[in-house]
């Protein structure tokens, strides 16, 4: 359906040149959630703006690589082309919904104005109205009309995102890109959105590239997981396989950084654990470590993981690993 | 929205008792009176008719009651009689009023049909050439003196060249011209004093909408404009330039008491029939009501101006609904 062939892509910020993403690959197959997890920083947005070509000129470029979607290289389109696919065919919604809509247009007409724009069956404007309040339904508005008359500041942050996710429904796309969806959202809200997803995917048959920082979303939404660290992915397998078999040390790190909901549950006060955190920090994009990106913070590191990145390598069948110890 | 204007209206009369206070204290502060200036450089004139003259203008009063007998004959919209010539002050400045607003709307449109596209190019393409000739621009409008520009200027389409008259607004042969003959005369009359009044303000709203248009081109709503697969255009002058505009429509309103206040020295250098001349000629006359009356409108017209700015700014942005 969509693959991300060897992907480099450059920032430049302040002179410096920042390698957001070094290398990366990956393929989502249809009908599939694929989630991607990292720390903020590693790279993972950058991989969703790619994916349509919505990196600011001035702040960065994609270097090297290729973006198939259906054997087209995304990367090497007209924009005119480009224009056919992105909004149409690969959908995206954003971290922060109230930014992301624009504050000066009623939602209503956001939404037309995509309708219009992917408008594959001339539809009048009065069918526009019409088809406005099937997708805000479809997202579970409980007013489609008062929301469709509504600007953006006047509805709640869920409500908000539910109307991004109708204006990126409206084209009938096949890929929905979905970037950290619920992050600026209450945890309440969350479950609600996360939810509507899964059941929109499979209701519409969507391929979902969902990115984010929260294991536990990957856990109730993705069939399969990317793990991400400095721009690179460190291991790729089924969601199952991952929960019960993290190969890598930054993907155990992260797991063991989760609380568990029976862990949580179960300690008494004194008792109480303090949660796992990886030790150490993020590295500076600009500057990274040599090798392994995470043997400065790894708990096997070993001589051998500083000269050399390590190549992404199939431990388990479908279970690919970047990291020289796996399998140890 | 209504209430909101009515309540703005009301509020705007302390403001302008303030204004009218200030502007009342300060012209007495001023050394010499109208009676000076009438007679100061005569030797002949004794100090008895001096003090004739200042009983007949009721300056012999105190301040605080020559000030309210002015403005109780302002509550009656009797701006009193000019010092110099005894006539009405309201009439004198309903017959220059419509030249300063001729001259301050065209500039103010030429800021905004000017200023705008430069603003907004220049943010687009952002570092380009044309961005960095505008930025030349820019610093030079900022740093030229307009007054001194201006008398460059009469210079050069004036007396060198010829081909723009450089005072006054009408030629003395204006009365015996035909309609379109009169029309571009007048035209012809503006064009020095139109752009001089507007250079300040183009530089200033060039470089601001330039500035606003930047933000907002950095706004996830763009990225999300953009992602709806819409075509970098109608990114830009639709839901970039919507949002751009509205921080520069509140500068609509501000910018009308630099322009009234500029007229002062624009309309004396280019001998303008308007207010601002007028406002001018009476403070170096010492011609009190003439003075005040001219205030008390400039302030009327910023004011307003303000009122205009806040109402529109509600009609561009539906965050702000005024209660």
């Amino acid at each position: 359906m969509l693959e991300v062939k060897n992907l480099w892509v450059e920032f430049y910020k302040g002179g410096k040149i920042i390698q957001a993403l070094r290398d990366t690959s990956l393929i989502l197959k249809r009908n599939e959630v694929l989630g991607i997890v990292g720390e903020s920083g590693c790279g993972k947005s950058t991989l969703a703006l790619s994916i349509l070509k919505l990196i600011p000129e001035k702040e960065g470029k994609v270097v090297s690589g290729k973006i198939l979607f259906k054997g087209e290289d995304l990367l090497r389109l007209s924009d005119e082309k480009l224009l056919k696919i992105r909004g149409d065919r690969i959908s995206i919604i954003f971290q922060d919904p109230f930014t992301s809509l624009n504050p000066v247009f009623r939602t209503g007409n956001q939404i037309a104005e995509s309708l219009n724009l992917h408008n594959k069956q001339n539809l009048s404007s009065h069918q526009i109205e019409k088809e406005i309040i099937r997708l805000l339904e479809l997202v579970k508005m409980d007013k489609p009309k008062d929301t469709m008359l509504s600007y953006p500041h006047q509805l709640s942050g869920g409500m908000q995102q539910r109307v991004m996710i109708a204006m990126a429904l409206s084209s009938d796309p096949e890929i929905l890109i979905a970037d950290e969806p619920t992050t600026a959202l209450d945890v309440t809200i969350q479950k609600e959105i996360l939810n509507l997803l899964t059941e929109l995917q499979k209701r519409l048959g969507l391929s979902v590239v969902l990115i984010t920082h929260d294991f536990g979303i990957v856990a109730q939404t993705c069939q399969r997981v990317s793990v991400m660290y400095a721009g690179i992915i460190v291991e790729e397998a089924v969601t199952w396989e991952i929960f019960h078999n993290p190969l890598h040390p930054y993907t155990k790190g992260l797991l063991e950084s989760l609380p568990s909901r029976e862990e949580a549950g179960s300690f008494s006060r004194d008792e109480k654990r303090r949660l796992k955190a990886i030790p150490g920090q993020v590295p500076d994009p600009s500057n990274l470590p040599s090798g392994c990106k995470f043997h400065p913070r790894c708990p096997k590191v070993i001589e051998e993981c500083k000269p050399q990145e390590p190549r992404l390598r199939e431990i388990v069948q479908n279970h690919w690993v970047r990291c020289i110890r796996a399998g140890d | 929205m209504l209430e909101y204007i009515a309540r703005r209206l009301l509020f705007m009369i302390p403001l302008l008792l303030g204004i009218t206070i200030i502007t009342f204290v300060v012209i007495h502060l001023s050394p010499g009176g109208p009676a000076d200036m009438l007679t100061g450089l005569s030797p002949k004139v004794s100090a008895e008719a001096k003090a004739r003259l200042h009983s007949l203008y009721g300056l012999d009063k105190p301040l605080h009651v020559q000030y309210w007998l002015w403005l109780t004959r302002l509550m009656r919209f009797d701006f009193g009689e000019s010092f110099k010539d005894g006539r009405l002050v309201i009439m004198k400045i309903l017959e220059r009023l419509p030249a300063t607003l001729l001259l301050n709307v065209l500039s103010l449109l030429l800021i905004f049909f000017i200023a705008l596209p430069i603003g907004i190019i220049s943010a687009v393409r952002q570092d380009s050439f044309f961005d960095k000739g505008m930025t030349v621009f820019v610093f030079l409008g900022f740093s030229v003196p307009a007054f001194w520009l201006a008398l460059l200027l009469m210079l050069l389409f004036g007396v060198f060249l010829g081909w723009l008259p450089i005072s006054g607004m009408h030629s003395v042969n204006f009365p015996y011209f035909s309609f379109w003959e009169k029309l571009w005369d007048v035209i012809k009359h503006l064009i020095l004093p139109v752009f001089i009044s507007a250079f300040g303000g183009l530089a200033y709203l060039s470089r601001y909408s330039r500035t606003s248009m930047l933000e907002v081109l950095r706004q996830d709503y763009v990225r999300t404009a953009r992602a709806k697969g819409l075509p970098e255009k109608k990114v830009i002058y639709r839901h970039a330039l919507r949002n751009a505009l509205i921080p520069i429509v509140t500068l609509l309103g501000l910018s009308l008491p630099a322009l009234i206040g500029g007229g002062f020295i624009f309309e004396t250098i280019f001998a303008w029939p308007g207010m601002g001349r007028l406002g001018y000629q009476a403070i170096m006359a010492r011609d009190y009501p003439v003075i005040m009356g001219v205030g008390v409108i400039a302030a009327l017209l910023t004011l307003l101006g303000n009122l205009i700015a806040d109402i529109t700014y509600a009609f561009v942005d539906p965050r702000i609904r005024y209660r």
